[in-house]
């Protein structure tokens, strides 16, 4: 007898029994990871065309700086995440298509129950 | 001081402030979402990639945990910028809005107490130098309405000259927070601006000089322009090799272009370089041999060529037919043998139709000939010349020209989807 399961009144998890995995939300996450490094680039252009707004002081070229002056981080960041990304989507793609299939499977369980 | 003193030492107005605080705090909300989306992305990133958060508790969350490594501290170092400088420029506008609000007032007040200042100054130096006792008493009056509009006046100024010392202040502290996210170690290091800045003004200058370069009067601008393309070759290579930035692809068909394009005129000197009477006059066919030009030799004389054409030099610096020699019987060929141009005007469809094509095959033709026609001709006729390496220098040339088009192409195609991939950034931040 498992004496945890008789202080806490339930039964220990199992370990590798536990399955939750949304490969939906991976693909998303994937999609979204895609993105960043466009996102960054299209936000530094952004401000640059906008910088005159700042007026004729110093802050107009810091600001450039902060948003232009990472440029290989930003390219090493967009290939980084691409490749997880990618990753990411493949392995998503892989779990919704197992769940279904396990899904499906039930599903025919199911049926023949009395 | 009197009106004509002011007059002439104060400008009738006060400069503006320039810069737009609904502009500024409009671009601080971007770069704040932007910031939050990249935390945001962060956090699940690196909380996906950590058994003890989120628990993707399989051999394959323990393999993305392994691969994720320090993405999520970039990702919030990124954040941290962007959030960071989204409050440092709301803070920034509100000084703008508060300094533009009083530099308008002092505009506004000056504009309004400049005339009437002047005015009583006039009429109170008027009254002063009246005969007339009453108007003399009178000046009193006018100083004591222009000293009114003048405190007025003097205010609008000051407060103008603070609201601007405040939007330094603003500016100052703005740019010091903004100056300080840069040590986050994100930053480029000054090797890579180097050759980034190498780079970019290299092809700036090799375009400008290559265009420039089209028209005869400036063909000495070609080796500028290849010289040019070189540096940012050579820049463009190491920034790929130390940091992994660039594209491969296009930096070797660029690279194969240019070196093309510099071997190609090179081969063809090179094969038309001849030692015929040293041939000759050897007795032994052991001697010939000797005698003979070897393909080090030609490639030799085909750069000391190359070098005399650069300097502009007509004579050959090749022993025999050299390349300036060459060109000349190439150029004479031609003028000779080139076909004649149909400069007859076409009357009707018909004819022009028919004219059209005329004009096109002839100029073809004559393209064809000049192009190649004519220096496989010299070769031919030159004893002692290469053939091979002659039709090695036309393969070399196509091939660059091949090279070029396929580098073109490329660099457009990938323009386009950097565009479509800014477009997209745009509209999902609209």
């Amino acid at each position: 007898m498992d004496n945890r399961w008789a202080v806490s009144g339930r039964p220990p998890s199992l370990p590798g029994m536990r399955i939750e995995v949304a490969g939906d939300e991976l693909v998303a996450l994937g999609e979204s990871m895609g993105h960043v490094a466009a996102d960054l680039a299209w936000c530094a252009d952004s401000a640059a065309s906008r910088a005159w707004a700042l007026g004729h002081g110093r802050s107009r070229g810091a600001l450039a700086g902060v948003l232009g002056d990472f440029e290989h981080q930003r390219l090493l960041l967009g290939r980084r995440l691409d490749e997880l990304g990618a990753s990411l989507r493949r392995a998503g793609a892989v779990y919704v298509e197992v769940e279904q299939d396990a899904a499906s499977l039930f599903a025919g369980a199911g049926g023949d129950a009395p | 001081m009197t009106a004509d003193v002011a007059r002439a030492v104060q400008p009738r107005a006060l400069a503006p402030l320039p810069g737009d605080p609904v502009e500024v705090r409009a671009l601080a909300d971007v770069l704040a979402r932007q910031g939050e989306g990249v935390a945001a992305l962060g956090r699940t990133v690196g909380g996906l990639g950590d058994p003890g958060l989120v628990g993707w508790s399989s051999p394959a969350g323990s393999a993305f945990a392994r691969r994720v490594g320090a993405v999520p501290a970039v990702l919030a170092a990124v954040a941290n910028r962007y959030g960071v400088a989204a409050s440092a420029l709301r803070g920034l506008a509100d000084g703008l809005a508060m300094a533009q609000a009083e530099v308008a007032w002092a505009q506004r007040v000056l504009a309004e107490e400049w005339g009437p200042f002047l005015a009583a100054g006039d009429r109170m130096a008027l009254a002063e130098a009246s005969p007339d006792p009453t108007e003399r008493a009178a000046a009193v009056v006018h100083r004591a309405e222009m000293v009114a509009h003048g405190e007025r006046v003097e205010e609008a100024r000051r407060r103008h000259q603070l609201a601007w010392d405040a939007f330094e202040v603003a500016d100052r502290r703005c740019a010091t927070t903004l100056h300080a996210l840069l040590d986050d170690g994100l930053a480029d290091s000054a090797v890579y601006d180097a050759l980034t800045g190498v780079s970019r003004a290299g092809g700036a200058v090799a375009a400008v000089a290559g265009t420039l370069s089209l028209a005869p009067p400036l063909k000495v601008l070609a080796p500028v322009a290849s010289a040019a393309e070189g540096v940012r070759l050579a820049a463009d290579g190491t920034v790929l090799a130390a940091y992994g930035d660039g594209d491969a692809t296009d930096l070797l068909l660029r690279g194969g272009a240019a070196l093309a394009g510099g071997a190609a005129p090179l081969l063809k000197s090179g094969a038309r370089a001849t030692n015929a009477e040293a041939v000759r006059a050897a007795t032994t066919r052991a001697e010939r041999r000797a005698a003979a030009l070897t393909t080090r030799d030609r490639l030799a004389a085909g750069a000391r060529s190359r070098l005399a054409d650069l300097r502009g030099a007509r004579g050959g610096a090749l022993g025999g037919v050299g390349g300036g020699s060459s060109r000349a019987q190439t150029a004479r060929a031609t003028a000779t043998t080139a076909p004649a141009v149909n400069r007859v005007r076409p009357r009707g469809m018909a004819q022009t139709r028919a004219w059209l094509a005329e004009q096109a095959q002839v100029r073809a033709t004559a393209w064809a000939r000049r192009r190649w026609l004519d220096d496989l001709d010299v070769v031919l006729r030159t004893d002692g010349s290469s053939l091979p390496m002659h039709v090695t220098s036309v393969a070399v040339e196509r091939t660059g020209a091949d090279l070029g088009r396929a580098a073109s192409v490329r660099e457009h195609v990938t323009s386009g989807d950097e565009d479509r991939r800014r477009h997209a950034a745009a509209e999902r931040h609209r």
